[in-house]
């Protein structure tokens, strides 16, 4: 098993235990949490949210996130700071600019401690409250 | 022909206990993850199992390890998949193995390669700080095939090479440098296989100086060609080469000054599989490259099969036409050492456009993330012979033992950090980051650096 598989199979049950359903892709290159909070602001309540992992996954963090191609803003307005919509897992995705600069990503070799997939959707969770 | 590397602190415990051995013979087992390169076999132990000297017995026949410890040694290897190595001390200055452990291993190794999973078995001798050995698998017909290990290296405070080369003596060509290399490091130096990544501004310096030095073996890596636009950096090749791969222009040139050298050339990316193979069987790797994707890639194969590592960076920071930053970092990185990851290094925004793939590179550009990645920097020879000719000083001076290395040395040619002018400077505070998951991926071979590799 690859040094990159053993780290998601440590890290995936952690977010299915803080966010309840998630899909992933065979290859490991996707994750897809169905049901994700979305704060104050926004057209829903809950939204699937879409991260890329990257080969390099957890030395090199993931980049940008995605939301239901559908969720908007309370007042029907799209959001600030987007790309264009991208397919993946056969889905639709509004997409995010979002990533770790400048020395604030820093997992360690123990899955719980450093920074995981659980920290990274914390900074998706501080990206949607601003409703902007 | 195998190689064997030997993580520093396996070799350290082991040295000691077959060195403590006055008048009887001592026996330890070295723990190995085995692969292949380039055909030949690599052995890198990153463990060990020291029999005890009561396990140990001696009659008319011989020396005689006591089944407990044998069995337990065996246990260990099916276990984890290890692969074999037995080790023990003798006599004298030059190791051979005597009748005794010829008949010996005739009956020892097919038994180890029917127990283990693992298809290859060594036996080694050490004597006054050196080794011979052989390795073995099993025949076509049910009989013993061997190898003989010609490199057994340890690289933790200093380069050691454990098996020397037939002493040829001192080729006239380097009777000048030899007082600062010392016999026995230019010795090393010419012993091993020598692994270069990119073949560019840097590398290119790193091989002509490593060729001058009396390197003889060579593997080199890079996917690019010979231009107009890096003919004013390249210094091994010509402008007769444009067009030419990078690394046939610098065997050509290696070539013209050691016409035996062995250079094995791959004309692709780093992460690719040819790369990977060849790579794991050298004894170290410059690592000249210009981005932090190429090198999370090295670091990772400098981590997972235990290979000592120069990495030589250089930059020049320019804005609205004038030049803000131009300088350098060298780190130099044993066995046992704070990783390139350890002391933030890698960037974290070229790391992801280096693995992007188009579409995601594509959303990179449209944000403005990718801003400066994806054109060529600017690069100049000057620069690039001033860091990559004290990275290869460095390197002898770790060679040799002539002074205690520096793991990093930063450059500064405008005097941005101290206003004494420029400088070069080995950093005071290079430590390993504790829990570093670059560094924890140290010996774990093929699964740590399978994720690199994109599917063929």
């Amino acid at each position: 098993m690859s040094v990159r598989t053993e780290r998601l199979e440590a890290e995936l049950p952690l977010v299915r235990k803080r966010y309840g359903d998630i899909s992933v892709a065979d290859d490991l290159s996707w994750l897809i949490v169905e049901r994700f909070p979305v704060p104050a602001g926004w057209s829903a309540t809950e939204t699937s949210v879409l991260i890329q992992l990257p080969p390099g996954y957890p030395t090199a963090p993931p980049d940008n996130f995605g939301v239901d191609s559908e969720l908007r803003l309370q007042g029907d307005r799209k959001p600030g700071n987007l790309m264009d919509e991208t397919q993946v897992g056969g889905r639709r995705w509004l997409m995010f600019s979002w990533h770790a600069v400048g020395g604030t990503w820093r997992p360690t070799d123990d899955p719980i401690t450093g920074d995981n997939l659980l920290t990274f959707l914390e900074t998706v969770q501080t990206r949607l409250a601003e409703a902007s | 022909m195998a190689t064997v590397r030997i993580a520093p602190g396996t070799w350290r415990h082991v040295e000691q206990h077959l060195g403590g051995g006055q008048h009887e013979e001592r026996f330890a087992f070295l723990m190995c993850n085995a692969m292949s390169s380039q055909g030949r076999t690599v052995l890198v132990a990153h463990d060990h199992f020291i029999v005890p000297p009561e396990a140990v017995t001696v009659d008319d026949e011989g020396w005689e390890i006591a089944p407990t410890a044998l069995d337990a040694v065996l246990n260990e290897a099916v276990t984890t998949g290890a692969a074999l190595i037995e080790i023990h001390n003798h006599g004298g200055n030059a190791p051979r193995f005597s009748e005794l452990d010829r008949a010996g291993i005739q009956t020892f190794a097919p038994y180890v390669l029917d127990t283990v999973p693992a298809e290859v078995y060594g036996a080694m001798v050490w004597a006054a700080g050196t080794v011979f050995g052989e390795v073995y698998t099993v025949g076509p017909v049910r009989g013993l095939d061997s190898d003989s290990i010609v490199g057994a290296t340890v690289a933790g405070a200093e380069i050691r090479q454990l098996a020397p080369l037939p002493d040829r003596g001192i080729d006239k060509a380097v009777t000048r440098q030899v007082p600062w290399m010392t016999p026995a490091g230019q010795r090393t130096l010419e012993s091993l296989r020598i692994g270069i990544v990119g073949a560019s501004g840097n590398g290119t310096h790193i091989i002509q100086g490593l060729a001058l030095l009396g390197g003889s073996d060579y593997v080199i890596v890079d996917d690019d060609h010979v231009d107009v636009v890096n003919s004013n950096r390249l210094v091994t090749s010509t402008p007769a080469e444009t067009d030419m791969s990078k690394v046939d222009s610098a065997r050509r040139w290696i070539r013209t000054h050691n016409p035996e050298a062995r250079v094995t050339v791959v004309r692709d990316v780093v992460e690719s599989a040819e790369a990977v193979d060849a790579l794991r069987g050298v004894d170290v790797i410059f690592s000249c490259v210009d981005n932090d994707g190429a090198r999370l890639v090295i670091n990772r194969i400098a981590m997972a099969y235990g290979i000592p590592l120069v990495d030589v960076a250089t930059g020049i920071d320019v804005a609205d036409g004038a030049v803000e930053a131009a300088g350098g970092r060298l780190a130099l990185i044993s066995c046992d050492g704070p990783c390139l990851s350890c002391t933030d290094e890698l960037d974290a925004r070229e790391v992801s456009y280096y693995f992007a793939g188009a579409q995601q590179r594509r959303l990179l550009r449209q944000q403005g993330y990718a801003a400066g990645l994806d054109v060529p920097a600017p690069a100049v020879v000057s620069l690039n012979g001033l860091a990559s000719h004290a990275a290869l000083n460095e390197f002898t001076i770790w060679v040799s033992g002539a002074r205690e290395w520096a793991p990093r040395i930063d450059i500064d040619t405008l005097e941005l950090a101290r206003p004494t002018g420029p400088w070069m400077a080995p950093r005071t505070d290079v430590t390993a980051f504790d829990g570093c998951v670059e560094c924890s991926y140290r010996w774990r071979g093929d699964s740590a650096v399978s994720d690199l590799v994109p599917p063929s």
